[in-house]
């Protein structure tokens, strides 16, 4: 997997172009290129803040997240032996960055990420879907952190497990056990949340 | 074909609701931060991250073992670098003269090497893009310096710097390895430096940058033992490694890695700086530091500082230098999160104190610059082990500096 699919791509939804362009940033920035550096962050922001929101479901403290990383990756960049591993290893900075915050608890009491607007009006179909992503928004909030990461890193950045599991520093086996139990907390949250059981059961299963 | 509904479902869930926007002025915040931020030196940065890292052994014996194999394994490839490396016209493979293209501009560079292992070297790019030669109407950039061969490694350093006649800068530190294969050198930067020819034609056409393979690392091997030269700002320090043992070096700095460069488990390493400022508060750093201008001045300030706790100093002498030597530590369960850039730093330039580690600074006044040698420990249990600590005290005892 090549450095463009961090870089403003959302699991492979967009171009993989300019991989050699972001290994060339890489290099540069790992030299100390600040302005390379700034490209770099320029191009991944939005979709690191994107994760570091799922995450901690915070709007500040994602923010606070993604800023940790960068930090970080700036000035451990001279480590990085290999540019093309850069993705692999900002995906990592950000994971341990949300945890660190979540650990520390930093206003990650508020949990307010809207979805979709709930006071559009109901068209045919429309309602049904806002019900399930509203319990599906409510599992993933009650859920913690680190088992939310992994549904993030599978589901949303469609990472094969044991990418997932090297970028949260666990063993895969923990990371399947993890995402297992996300799963399973998720359908119990739905099924314990809606009233209405079987429309959601016709829509997910 | 419930869970992939369920799966489908949750995906397009998370794809619907996922905001990608950056918050207002977040982009601009983070680069304001790394434009007062430093990086950290190679070495340490790697020690700090290093993806797939291996598990810390599981006792000194192990350990030691594995360095035993290690230096076995280096004895033998020595010898066979050493059997059929050199041809018969050649002190080294490395003497002669190398050619690479610019990859900034797809100017010429040659790279000529004298004979013997610390051969003097003489550096030109043909047309020089870079501000360096800004004002000079001849654009041709010359640096001369003087390299140091560690097995099939040359590491070149350019003291007096280079330019094209009217302004000199500093250069880096050259690390090329040669690949014996291809009869090539590769450069820590990824360019692949070609022999030319012994009729004096140059090969063409001269590919640029090389993806794969890259050099592992741009430490020097110094398994050996033998001696270790770097720059600390003005003055030079040579330290003497023993031999058995597995020390590594960074080329362009003074640090040195007790268990080489790719071990960040065993962080056992000793690095110098010149000290000009020492902050008052080790955990944050964002105040203004204090001016010092001598090892008293700062070792004063190093005791005073807060969040370290006040670390005893007593004299000692670094190669007939004056100054003190002061220990510092810090629990395994101290929270560095709210620290400046998430770490304890009692010297900026030195390495960070993270929890667990101890420090062991020397600061000497040597002719008017502040010089701080630090041993930096990874832990108390490598701190007590007594075969290690009289290792590393020699290592300091040995150091020879010059101003």
């Amino acid at each position: 997997m090549r450095v463009a699919h961090i870089i403003g791509n959302a699991a492979g939804r967009r171009g993989e172009g300019g991989g050699e362009q972001v290994r060339d940033l890489v290099v540069r920035a790992r030299g100390g290129d600040r302005d390379a550096f700034s490209e770099l962050v320029a191009r991944s922001i939005g979709r690191l803040t994107a994760v570091g929101r799922m995450i901690l479901r915070d709007e500040y403290a994602a923010q606070d997240a993604v800023q940790d990383a960068f930090i970080e990756a700036w000035r451990s960049l001279p480590g990085l032996r290999d540019p093309d591993r850069f993705e692999a290893w900002m995906r990592r900075l950000l994971v341990r960055a949300c945890f660190r915050t979540a650990r520390h608890g930093k206003r990650t009491a508020s949990v307010e990420i809207r979805l979709t607007p709930a006071d559009e009006p109901a068209v045919a179909g429309a309602e049904r879907h806002l019900a399930i992503h509203d319990q599906l928004e409510r599992g993933l909030a009650r859920i913690p952190a680190q088992q939310r990461a992994v549904v993030v890193l599978v589901y949303y950045l469609d990472l094969p497990l044991a990418d997932a599991a090297l970028a949260m520093d666990i063993p895969l086996g923990t990371a399947k056990s993890r995402l297992n139990r996300a799963t399973n907390a998720l359908r119990a949250a739905i099924e314990a949340d809606d009233r209405e059981p079987s429309r959601v059961g016709e829509q997910l299963a | 074909m419930m869970s992939d509904r369920f799966s489908a479902g949750l995906r397009q869930h998370l794809l619907d609701s996922a905001n990608e926007r950056p918050a207002d002025g977040q982009l601009a915040a983070i680069l304001d931060r790394v434009a007062v931020t430093a990086q950290r030196p190679r070495l340490v940065a790697r020690l700090a991250w290093f993806p797939g890292r291996i598990g810390p052994f599981p006792s000194t014996a192990v350990r030691l073992a594995l360095i035993a194999a290690a230096l076995l394994a280096a004895t033998l490839a020595t010898s066979l670098l050493g059997g059929g490396g050199a041809g018969p016209s050649r002190s080294t493979v490395f003497e002669g003269t190398w050619i690479a293209t610019d990859p900034g501009d797809g100017s010429r560079q040659t790279l000529d090497v004298n004979a013997g292992m610390t051969p003097a070297v003489h550096y030109e790019d043909a047309f020089s893009t870079g501000g360096a030669c800004v004002a000079d109407e001849v654009k041709v950039f010359t640096a001369d310096g003087r390299g140091q061969i560690f097995e099939n490694r040359l590491a070149v350093t350019y003291p007096a710097g280079g330019g094209c006649g009217l302004t000199t800068v500093p250069m880096e530190t050259g690390v090329l390895d040669y690949d014996a294969a291809t009869d090539t050198l590769l450069a820590s930067d990824g360019v692949r430096w070609f022999r030319a020819r012994e009729d004096g034609a140059r090969p063409t056409p001269l590919p640029t940058i090389v993806a794969s393979p890259r050099p592992e690392s741009a430490c020097l091997d110094l398994h050996g033992g033998g001696s270790y030269e770097a720059s600390v700002g003005s003055l030079t320090l040579t330290a003497t490694l023993p031999a058995s043992t597995s020390w590594e070096g960074l080329p362009d700095s003074f640090l040195l890695s007790r268990f080489g460069c790719p071990d960040p488990e065993s962080p056992v390493w000793v690095e110098a700086q010149v000290v000009t400022q020492v902050g008052p508060d080790a955990c944050d750093r964002s105040g203004p530091a204090l001016e010092v201008a001598t090892a008293a001045e700062a070792i004063s300030a190093l005791a005073a500082q807060a969040s370290i706790g006040g670390p005893d100093s007593v004299d000692a002498t670094l190669d007939g230098y004056a100054g003190s030597q002061l220990e510092m530590s810090q629990s395994a369960d101290f929270d560095a999160s709210t620290c400046t850039d998430g770490v304890l730093a009692p010297l900026n330039d030195i390495s960070s104190l993270d929890p667990g580690n101890i420090l062991v600074v020397h600061v000497v006044d040597v002719e008017g610059t502040v010089l701080a040698v630090a041993i930096h420990w990874g832990s108390a249990a490598e701190r007590d082990d007594q075969q290690l600590v009289a290792e590393l005290d020699a290592v300091v005892a040995s150091l020879r500096i010059e101003p």
